[in-house]
């Protein structure tokens, strides 16, 4: 069902895909040692009304405790390296800036999901989602990805998130599998 | 398939004042009104 084909929404701002927010409780996470097992969808929605009712309904980043991770991904793709869609991904990660306090991550945030739902990325197909992760040391937003062997579709989404975040700093792609096999230890694949 | 349904941010933006209620269909579930839920707004609205 495509969410132009529901028709209680006709007068309402169809989005080009359905996006599911995904909450990982840091307190689950001490509770169940299984990583992932806290991880649970929060909402699934169609439209830009939608998105903004829930996005005015829960707390920013800065508001959420350290540990959270809160998730954005296009309905059908869980946010797990395990997701057949984004089993051969990768992610493009940004740090706001410390000096920026905490409300440089809700803007980081905030025009991330904007540039996400709006389809303002060239690449869009390519994208699975976008999550902030809550940390004392830093915080952080990531973009997956879905097809890390394709560099141009990679750096050109890399090169438009920065534009989009407005971003001096280098951002670097990490390759799932590499992260999975080298753990810590991994490199960037590319860097914009 | 992309592409028909592009918003600008700027255009998105014109969307967030109107609709501050919860979004049809919201299931407020016990481990997200603790940690992920504004509570604010969830007294603003009377829940």
């Amino acid at each position: 069902e495509k969410p132009a084909d529901r028709p209680a929404e006709v007068k309402k701002h169809p989005l080009e895909h359905s996006w599911t927010f995904w909450f990982d409780n840091p307190n689950g996470k001490q509770k169940q040692a299984t990583w992932g097992s806290s991880l649970r969808p929060v909402y699934t929605f169609h439209t830009v009304e939608e998105f903004w009712c829930l996005y005015n309904n829960v707390l920013q980043p800065s508001k959420l405790i350290a540990g959270a991770d809160f998730h954005c991904f296009k309905a059908g793709i869980e946010p797990k390296w395990e997701d057949p869609k984004c089993a051969y991904g990768g992610k493009w990660t940004a740090s706001p800036p410390r000096s920026g306090g905490k409300a440089a991550l809700d803007t980081y945030w905030l025009h991330t999901l904007l540039a996400m739902i709006g389809e303002q990325f060239e690449e869009g197909d390519e994208i699975c989602g976008a999550v902030v992760s809550v940390r004392r040391a830093q915080d952080k937003i990531a973009i997956w990805t879905k097809t890390a062997s394709n560099e141009a579709a990679q750096v050109s989404i890399g090169k438009q998130w920065k534009d989009v975040l407005d971003y001096n700093e280098k951002l670097g792609y990490l390759v799932h599998e590499d992260a999975k096999r080298q753990d810590k230890g991994a490199k960037n694949r590319y860097n914009v | 398939d992309s592409g028909d349904r592009k918003y600008t941010r700027d255009f998105l933006l014109t969307f967030r004042e109107p609709n501050r209620e919860f979004p049809p269909n919201f299931e407020i579930r016990h481990d997200i009104a603790e940690l992920l839920l504004d509570k604010d707004r969830l007294f603003a609205d009377g829940m």
